[in-house]
């Protein structure tokens, strides 16, 4: 899954005028270059990944939604039912 | 849960307080604060539980598609082989987070269960099977699965329900 305790170090190169506004940035919230380097590069990986709309699946990951699409309920299925018929909002619709 | 409660969730307007929502995930803030009402212009639209007029919890619902990439053929949108199959359609759930004021209320499960509803009534008129999810941090992935989301191959942040599981009735048949 996604979560990873492995770092990995990254080499960017960056032309002149990227440069100059990355690090005058960096500077206006007094942070290192790295440090900001690294938020700013979670910020737009996390966006990135939520605006994913479209996906490939390969032959593995279509045969694995096939087999959720046309399988049996998940064992958590009374409970997403559950929730379904007993949640509060049931009169607003 | 308290008796405002008993308000579904709302499409997000102007009107709604916006400012101050803290969710813990800058990422999340930002994007309702900055993006959020923009992108109903884009088939994006977003969702929302108040308190008072101030948005406490919010999730944002789009339409996706699943392709099938078949062994061989190239990756890239809209050069596929003769006879592929058609993209699978679905729902997803971009974003969704609750104020810090408001976790522990069970605004999360009220979300979801709009976000499910409204999606197994797509499912029910016009047939879209999936509903997948954003979940990038592993709580949020532990609370897709609660409700019965599985996780699947076509990106580890991506989490997968059937509707055909949260509605009563045999919908429109899964066909590759």
């Amino acid at each position: 899954m996604g979560g990873t305790d492995r770092d990995e170090q990254v080499a960017v190169r960056l032309t002149g005028e990227t440069a100059e506004l990355v690090r005058s940035a960096a500077e206006s919230l007094g942070a290192t270059l790295e440090d900001f380097a690294v938020e700013a590069m979670r910020r737009y990986a996390a966006d990135t990944m939520a605006d994913r709309r479209l996906f490939g699946a390969t032959d593995e990951a279509w045969g694995e939604l096939e087999a959720l699409l046309g399988g049996p309920a998940p064992d958590e299925a009374p409970r997403l039912r559950e929730l379904l018929e007993d949640g509060p909002d049931e009169d607003g619709r | 849960m308290s008796a405002r409660s008993a308000v579904p969730p709302a499409r997000l307007t102007a009107a709604h307080d916006i400012r101050g929502f803290r969710s813990g995930h800058d990422v999340l803030d930002g994007w309702l604060r900055h993006h959020a009402l923009d992108q109903h212009e884009e088939g994006v639209t977003t969702f929302v539980v108040t308190d008072g007029a101030r948005v406490v919890g919010y999730y944002s619902l789009t339409r996706s598609a699943v392709e099938h990439v078949r062994a061989g053929a190239s990756r890239r949108w809209g050069r596929r082989p003769a006879g592929p199959a058609e993209p699978l359609p679905a729902l997803l759930i971009g974003r969704l987070a609750v104020d810090e004021t408001a976790q522990g209320r069970g605004v999360g499960p009220r979300l979801l269960r709009d976000a499910v509803m409204r999606a197994a009534t797509v499912y029910r008129t016009a047939g879209t099977p999936l509903l997948l999810a954003h979940a990038v941090t592993a709580p949020s992935r532990a609370f897709y699965r609660h409700f019965g989301f599985a996780a699947t191959r076509l990106d580890p942040y991506l989490v997968a329900l059937a509707l055909r599981h949260a509605t009563a009735g045999p919908g429109p048949r899964f066909r590759d």
